[in-house]
C-alpha cells in the first residue's frame, strides 16, 4: 500500500486537530487535500513526514513505518520555501539532495530544464522571487523520482505559465507512477488534476471523488449577444452574460442542448464554445457553506 | 559526511562569517598598529618611571636628613643614597644598545632595593614584584635574550602571544559563539530544519554536522588569528625568539615556559573550553530552539559556573569551568599543573555531544 493511514488523532492542548483520519492509497493516483486554512491539512501532513508526533492512530508508506527514514529516498515532501538556505544558490540545494540520495549530479541540469529554472541555477536563493522558490522547492522534490510525493501549497507564488508548467509535470509524473498527494487552495488547478479530492473539515476527513458532482461550464461567444439574452430570458433559462459577447451557463442547471435549440430557431449563430470542468469549488461552497457566509 | 560538508559550504558563504574573520583580522592590525604607534614612548616612560623613583629616593634622603634621631637612619640613608647613584646609572643607560648592561643595572636597583627594604626601609614595590624582576633578567641573561616590552612589543613571538592574549580572554569564546551560535538555532528558527528531516538521514547526524562544522569554525577562526598576528609582525616587526621565557609561578616558587610552550598551552585550554562551548551551545539550542536565548543561556551558564566553582575552590581536576579564563591557569601553576582541567572539560563536551544526540532523536516540531 502507497498510503496507509488509520485512525490518526491528534491533539494540540486541548484542541483535537485530527479526529481519527483514514487515508488508504493502493495504486498510483493524485489526491487532493482541500480546506480551509487551520483545518490541519498541513499537521496532517507534518505527521505522515514524521516531523510531527500523534496521540493515536498508526501511518504507513510505502509498506514501512512513517518513522524510518530510508522512506525519504521514494518519499518527497515539497514544503514552504522557508526552508530554502538563502545563502545557498539552487545548485548547492539540489546538488545536497542528489549527495543524500546517492544519485548523479547530471540530474540537477535535466531537473532544472524540466521545471523551467536552468537560467537561475547558478544564483543565491536570497535574490529569487516567490515563483523562482516554488521552482527550486519542486525541482528538490522531484529530482530523486519519489514514488510518493507530498506537497503543501505548491501553486502559491506561480504565475499562470510556471502554473500550467507545474501542473504538466504533476500530470507526467502521476504516468510514471507517482502519487500525489497536494494540498491547495486553488481549487481550479485541483479540478484540472485529479477527481479524487480529500476535504478536511476541523480535523475530520471526506473522500469525495470529482466525478460524482463535476460539471461544465459552458462560454458560447454568439453574433447577436442582445438577441440571444433576449430569446433566453424569454425561454425562461438561466445564464449569465459574459463581456457583453457570450454567454454562460452550468451544465447541471442548464443542459447545453436546450440552449444551442434555442440560438439555433432564432438563428444566432454560435461563434465559439469555451467549456471548463468544475467541481472542487462547487463541492467546496457546499461543505464549508458556514464558513463563507461568515 | 554529506551533510557536513553541506554545512561548510553554508558557512563558508555566510556572510556573518566572513565579517567575523574580517574583523579578526582587523583587530590584529590595529593591535599591531597601536604597538608600532607607542614604540616612541617606550624610552619616555622607562624615563618617567625611573625618574619618579629618583624622586622618591631623594625624598626619603631628605626625610631622613630631617629625622637624623631615628634609628637605623644612617645606615638607611647611606642605602637609599647608593640606590638612587644606580637609578642614575639606570637612566642614562636608557636608549643605548647595551640591553645587557641595563640588565646588570636594574639587577643591582632591584639587590639594593631588597637589602634596604631588609633594613626597615619603604619603597614602592613589593617584593614579590622585584623578586619576578630579578629572575627574570637573571633568566634573559643566562639565555642571552634581550627584553622585550610587555605590552608594546614588535617581536613575531611576543606580538603573537599578546593577541592570542587577547583572543584567551573571553574573545574566543565570545566569537564562537557568535560565528557558531545559532548553527543549529537558526534551522528551527528558518524551518530549514524541516527539510533535513525529510531527507534519508539520521536526526544525528544533524548533530554530528553541527558540531564538527562548529569545531572547523573554531579551527579557520584561529589559523587566521594566528596567521594574520605572524604575517603582520614578520613583516612590520622584528624576528625575537620563541624561546623567550614567561614567568610562571609554580609548586616550587617561580619557573620559565618558553614562548612556544606558553602559547601552545594557551591554545590547548582555549581548544579544550572551545570544545564545551560548542557541546554546551548545541545541547541549549536543542532545547530552546532559539537563537538569543541559546547566546544568552550559555553565556550565562559558563560565567555563573565559572565564579561559582572559583568560589567553592572546586579542584581543577573535577571543574570543566576551569579554563573560562585560560590564562591563569598557565601563569598560576602554584596548586596544580596547567592542563589538571582539560580531561573534564574534553569530558563535559563529550557527555553534552552525547546528551545532543539522545536529545535530538525526540525533537519534533513545536
Amino acid at each position: 500500500m502507497i498510503i496507509n493511514v488509520k485512525d490518526l488523532k491528534k491533539q494540540y492542548k486541548k484542541q483535537e486537530v485530527l479526529k481519527g483520519i483514514d487515508i488508504q492509497v493502493e495504486s498510483p493516483q493524485i489526491l487532493a487535500l482541500v480546506g480551509p486554512n487551520g483545518a490541519g491539512k498541513t499537521t496532517l501532513m507534518n505527521c505522515m513526514m514524521n516531523l510531527l508526533s500523534f496521540n493515536e492512530g498508526s501511518i504507513e508508506l510505502l509498506g514501512k513505518k512513517h518513522t524510518d527514514t530510508s522512506i525519504f529516498h521514494n518519499v518527497s515532501y515539497m514544503q514552504d520555501n522557508r526552508i530554502l538556505y538563502g545563502d545557498l544558490t539552487a545548485y548547492d540545494h539540489l546538488q545536497f539532495i542528489c549527495n543524500i540520495q546517492k544519485l548523479h549530479t547530471s540530474r540537477i541540469q535535466a531537473v532544472a530544464d524540466r521545471v523551467g529554472m536552468a537560467s537561475y541555477l547558478k544564483k543565491r536563493v536570497r535574490s529569487f522571487s516567490l515563483g523562482m522558490k516554488q521552482h527550486l522547492l519542486l525541482a528538490m522534490s522531484i529530482i530523486s523520482e519519489p514514488k510518493l510525493l507530498l506537497m503543501d501549497e505548491p501553486i502559491n507564488g506561480l504565475d499562470p505559465t510556471s502554473a500550467i508548467n507545474m501542473r504538466n509535470i504533476l500530470l507526467e509524473l502521476n504516468a510514471e507512477g507517482t502519487t500525489i498527494l497536494i494540498s491547495s487552495h486553488n481549487l481550479d488547478e485541483i479540478d484540472r488534476l485529479t477527481s479524487t479530492i480529500y476535504f478536511m473539515k476541523n480535523g475530520e476527513l471526506l473522500k469525495e471523488s470529482l466525478d460524482d458532482f463535476a460539471t461544465n461550464n459552458y462560454t458560447l461567444r454568439v453574433s447577436h449577444p442582445v438577441m440571444a439574452q433576449q430569446v433566453l430570458n424569454e425561454r425562461g433559462l438561466t445564464f449569465q452574460m459574459t463581456d457583453f459577447e457570450s454567454v454562460s451557463f452550468e451544465e447541471t442547471i442548464q443542459p447545453l442542448h436546450i440552449v444551442l435549440e434555442t440560438l439555433y430557431n432564432h438563428h444566432i449563430q454560435v461563434l465559439s464554445v469555451q467549456n471548463e470542468r468544475v467541481g472542487a469549488e462547487r463541492r467546496y461552497r457546499e461543505l464549508f457553506e458556514s464558513e463563507l457566509s461568515s | 559526511m554529506n551533510l557536513f560538508l553541506f554545512e561548510l559550504k553554508k558557512t563558508l558563504f555566510n556572510k556573518r562569517f566572513a565579517y567575523l574573520l574580517l574583523v579578526i583580522a582587523l583587530g590584529i592590525l590595529f593591535l599591531f598598529g597601536r604597538n608600532y604607534y607607542f614604540q616612541s614612548y617606550i624610552e619616555k616612560e622607562q624615563e618617567k618611571k625611573i625618574v619618579e623613583e629618583i624622586q622618591y629616593g631623594q625624598s626619603l634622603i631628605r626625610q631622613y636628613q630631617n629625622n637624623p634621631d631615628q634609628a637605623n637612619t644612617e645606615e638607611l640613608q647611606r642605602q637609599i643614597g647608593s640606590i638612587v647613584d644606580v637609578l642614575f646609572k639606570l637612566l642614562h643607560s636608557i636608549g643605548s644598545d647595551d640591553w645587557e648592561n641595563r640588565l646588570f643595572l636594574e639587577i643591582d636597583y632591584l639587590q639594593k632595593l631588597v637589602d634596604f627594604q631588609e633594613v626597615g626601609g619603604q619603597f614602592p614595590l613589593t617584593s614579590r614584584e622585584i623578586k619576578e624582576r630579578i629572575v627574570t633578567n637573571n633568566h634573559l641573561l643566562a639565555k642571552g635574550i634581550p627584553p622585550e616590552h610587555p605590552v608594546y612589543s614588535l617581536a613575531v613571538p611576543n606580538f603573537i602571544k599578546q593577541a592570542v592574549d587577547l583572543f584567551a580572554t573571553t574573545g574566543a569564546i565570545i566569537l564562537l559563539l557568535l560565528a557558531a551560535g545559532d548553527l543549529l538555532t537558526s534551522e528551527f528558527e528558518n524551518h530549514s530544519i524541516h527539510f533535513l528531516f525529510v531527507q534519508p538521514l539520521k536526526k544525528t547526524s544533524i548533530i554530528h554536522s553541527k558540531v564538527w562544522s562548529s569545531v572547523l569554525i573554531y579551527v579557520i577562526m584561529t589559523v587566521v588569528l594566528i596567521s594574520t598576528a605572524w604575517l603582520i609582525s614578520t613583516l612590520f616587526g622584528s624576528p625575537g625568539t620563541f624561546a623567550y621565557p614567561i614567568l610562571i609561578r609554580d609548586a616550587t616558587g617561580f619557573a620559565f615556559l618558553p614562548m612556544h610552550q606558553y602559547i601552545l598551552a594557551i591554545f590547548a585550554l582555549i581548544s579544550s573550553v572551545a570544545l564545551l562551548v560548542i557541546g554546551l551551545t548545541i545541547w541549549w539550542s536543542l532545547l530552546v530552539k532559539h537563537s538569543l536565548a541559546t547566546l544568552f543561556g550559555v553565556l550565562v551558564i559558563l560565567v555563573v559556573s565559572y565564579v561559582m566553582t572559583s568560589m567553592i575552590h572546586l579542584p581543577a581536576s573535577v571543574n570543566p569551568f576551569q579554563y573560562v579564563i585560560p590564562i591563569k591557569s598557565v601563569l598560576n601553576q602554584t596548586e596544580h599543573p596547567w592542563w589538571s582541567a582539560i580531561p573534564v572539560t574534553v569530558g563535559a563536551f563529550v557527555f553534552f555531544y552525547i546528551l545532543s544526540l539522545v536529545w535530538v532523536r525526540k525533537v519534533k516540531l513545536s
